[in-house]
């Protein structure tokens, strides 16, 4: 076997067999899995409580719609006998004879007392329909808890409909006619119709949100996941082969060169483990559910391109800065760039994603350190690229990634036998040119 | 046969000379001291022996061929800092090693189990690295250096910090390997054991060499003609002796300058008085060193404006 590939076997085997690999691989799908069952579980259990609303209804004639509509509410908040949401709970305050401020101060020392959550004044001239609104009409909600809107909300909607039923009923027009007339019209959004090559036309197919969005995220959060559990690691095991003197043992075996793309190999072979168990599980879950066509196969073969760039472009980089340190310490700041290098495509994904035809898109997935990212992110959605602007991306990035690992491996040659202080930009320079 | 060959090697960092026209042949089958203080060159001479640098002139010849691979397949180097995989198990370890020489697994599997037996750690083979002790892993770092069966070793400080027992062990598996025609380089600071262990010695001081032979060689050249002697006749009868320079008593016995033939002023002084002992002092390795090494007063002078 050549001693390259001894070395990234060995490479390879070390960083798998960790216990962290094993745990991170599995724990990966558990915390997905638990944030689901949280945030279901927080959507229907989280409130739960009662929250009893004053209302000082100064026009006299809405509590009786607001209090049913309250317990219509309540009742809709109850599955199987068990409350999935909140409870709202009106009181009625008799106004009459009481100054506002008096009023507004009694009712704002229960809220403080927890006797109530909050309490609402309707304005007495709510009811008139007047030719444009004025502040007047505005309701006052008073709450400790601002931040809870849903009762806000639902006092706002709630003495909305029963306003606007009056304001119809006054105007002689029938509400349920109204809503009858005024319901929304619907979009259904379709793929493109196919023109089969004997003549016959397929039926366009209703998009899919898992294809259009889940599965190009889904995939470039797998790249980035899987570039960052290894190619990182490289920089704390050249370190740390550096302090121990174990580099200068192995270079008098094998040439500096081959030690580092030996390494690069392994911790590419780590990735590409990694990203085939969970497309093979993702894979599995869309099969299950009847989704598979969410993915097409092309799209693996771009990934694994993708992948492999982004590994030997990023890894190289973190082994020039391990063999340019003499600790972890050094390497933190050097390390700063690079994170933000390897960050930047994943924020710039949404806007690739709104618009992947934009001049903005095309140019951000033709940069090599973010084309891996935000190039597989276009090439998930429909419509495709062009099929140049692939190939010259994956031309431009090969070439980066090559001339990444020549520049890293003079580096890399000349670090592994410095000690001290860590080298500055110009001197990195110097090393690369010798 | 010469193991190693350097004609006339130089090498500079920064406009400084590392290592300055060396020239060295170390024989074959021999154990062969590299000493020098700290900074001297002596790292930099056996990183270019091992091809890990690449001087700036001369040549360097190991068995005959540059150092160039596979040539140095045959160089086994244990660096003076110790470092192991700590997380791969002591099999994991030796074999890694002994392959990156090209070596088989079928080959390796048989010396490790050989080696570690030797070296009492045969029990240890799959634990990992991390739970041996510094003296196991001191000891599973030489097997590193010797299993793939290297020609010529490179031994940097190899007994520093073990105990008595282990550093006897691995003296005898140095001593074998030597028996074996293995050539050993061993670098030092302990002069006492260069002084036992090293078939010839070389010495390097502000990259230039500054010895080069057999322990009686060196000692030869730079004995300062001082003879120890014990008399009837005590210090007093030295004083109007002929061909006696300075004569430090030291009680029971004088250490004696002398100026002459030692053969002459035995004879005079057998004439004058019995002579119960006369010994000619060769001074000692360590003395040798510190005469070559220790500082001027040009070393010690603070450079103007580096003072605080």
């Amino acid at each position: 076997m050549s001693r390259m590939l001894i070395v990234a076997r060995t490479e390879f085997l070390t960083l798998v067999r960790t216990k962290a690999f094993i745990i991170g691989i599995l724990a990966m799908p558990v915390i997905v899995g638990l944030s689901i069952v949280f945030q279901i579980f927080a959507a229907t259990h989280a409130d739960t409580s009662d929250h009893t609303l004053a209302v000082v209804d100064r026009t006299g004639a809405l509590y009786d719609t607001l209090a049913a509509a309250a317990d219509e509410h309540n009742a809709s908040g109850v599955s199987n006998g068990k409350r999935t949401g909140p409870r709202f709970l009106l009181t009625r305050v008799d106004a009459a004879g009481r100054s506002p401020a008096e009023l507004e101060a009694t009712l704002s020392d229960r809220v403080r007392r927890r006797e109530l959550f909050g309490f609402v004044e309707i304005p007495a001239n709510v009811l008139a329909s007047p030719a444009g609104a004025s502040d007047d009409e505005q309701l006052a909600y008073y709450t400790e808890t601002p931040s809870y809107t849903a009762l806000s909300d639902w006092i706002r909607d709630a003495v909305g409909a029963a306003v606007t039923a009056r304001r119809l009923k006054a105007a002689n027009v029938d509400p349920d006619l109204v809503k009858t007339l005024t319901r929304p019209t619907r979009v259904t959004t379709l793929g493109l119709v196919q023109r089969n090559a004997d003549g016959t036309i397929s039926e366009a197919k209703r998009t899919d949100a898992l294809q259009t969005f889940v599965v190009p995220f889904a995939l470039v959060y797998l790249l980035f996941l899987s570039v960052m559990a290894s190619a990182p690691q490289l920089l704390t095991a050249v370190i740390e082969e550096k302090l121990s003197r174990i580099s200068e043992v192995l270079i008098s075996s094998i040439t500096p060169f081959q030690l580092m793309v030996g390494k690069l190999i392994g911790v590419a072979s780590v990735s590409a483990l990694l990203a085939l168990v969970y497309l093979v599980g993702g894979m599995y879950v869309l099969a299950s559910t009847g989704h598979l066509s969410a993915i097409q196969p092309a799209l693996i073969g771009w990934f694994a391109v993708f992948l492999l760039c982004a590994v030997l472009m990023f890894g190289s980089v973190f082994v020039a800065i391990g063999s340019a340190c003499s600790d972890i310490k050094d390497s933190q700041s050097m390390m700063q760039p690079i994170m933000i290098l390897l960050v930047l495509p994943l924020i710039a994904a949404p806007v690739v994603l709104r618009a992947p035809g934009s001049t903005i898109a095309v140019v951000a997935s033709l940069i090599p350190t973010a084309t891996p990212f935000l190039m597989l992110l276009r090439l998930a959605m429909t419509p495709p690229p062009p099929l140049w602007q692939a190939c010259l991306s994956v031309a431009l990035t090969l070439g980066t990634a090559v001339v990444f690992v020549w520049a890293a491996g003079r580096i890399f040659r000349v670090g592994l036998l410095m000690q001290g202080k860590p080298p500055n930009l110009p001197e990195l320079l110097r090393w690369i040119r010798q | 046969m010469t193991a190693i060959e350097l004609r006339d090697v130089t090498k500079q960092f920064d406009n400084q000379i590392a290592v300055g026209a060396l020239s060295l042949d170390v024989p074959a089958g021999s154990i062969y001291g590299f000493i020098g203080p700290n900074g001297s060159g002596k790292t930099t001479t056996i990183r270019m022996v091992m091809d890990i640098l690449a001087p700036d002139r001369g040549s360097i010849q190991v068995f005959g061929k540059p150092s160039r691979s596979p040539v140095r397949d045959d160089i086994g180097y244990l660096p003076e800092e110790r470092g192991l995989y700590k997380r791969m198990t002591v099999r994991q370890v030796l074999r890694y090693y002994g392959q990156l020489k090209g070596r088989s697994l079928a080959d390796l599997d048989r010396a490790i189990a050989s080696w570690l037996d030797r070296l009492q750690l045969g029990a240890y083979v799959d634990k990992k690295v991390q739970t041996l002790s510094k003296g196991m892993s001191q000891k599973v770092q030489f097997i590193a250096t010797v299993i793939a069966k290297p020609r010529l070793l490179i031994l940097d400080e190899p007994f520093s910090g073990l105990d008595p027992v282990n550093a006897d062990a691995l003296r005898d598996a140095v001593l074998d390997l030597r028996r074996d025609g293995t050539t050993v380089v061993f670098s030092t600071h302990d002069m006492a054991t260069a002084e036992r262990l090293c078939d010839r010695l070389f010495m390097i001081f502000k990259g230039r060499k500054v010895l080069d032979g057999t322990l009686d060689e060196i000692q030869a050249a730079h004995s300062q003609n001082v003879a120890r002697v014990r008399t009837a006749g005590g210090a007093a009868i030295l004083d109007d002796l002929p061909g006696v320079a300075r004569v430090v008593d030291t009680g029971n016995a004088q250490d004696v300058e002398l100026s002459g033939d030692p053969q002459q002023f035995l004879a005079a002084l057998a004439a004058r008085t019995a002579v119960y002992q006369f010994e000619l002092k060769k001074p000692s390795l360590h003395d040798v060193f510190v005469q070559i090494a220790r500082p001027t007063a040009e070393d010690l002078a603070v450079p103007a404006g580096g003072g605080r």
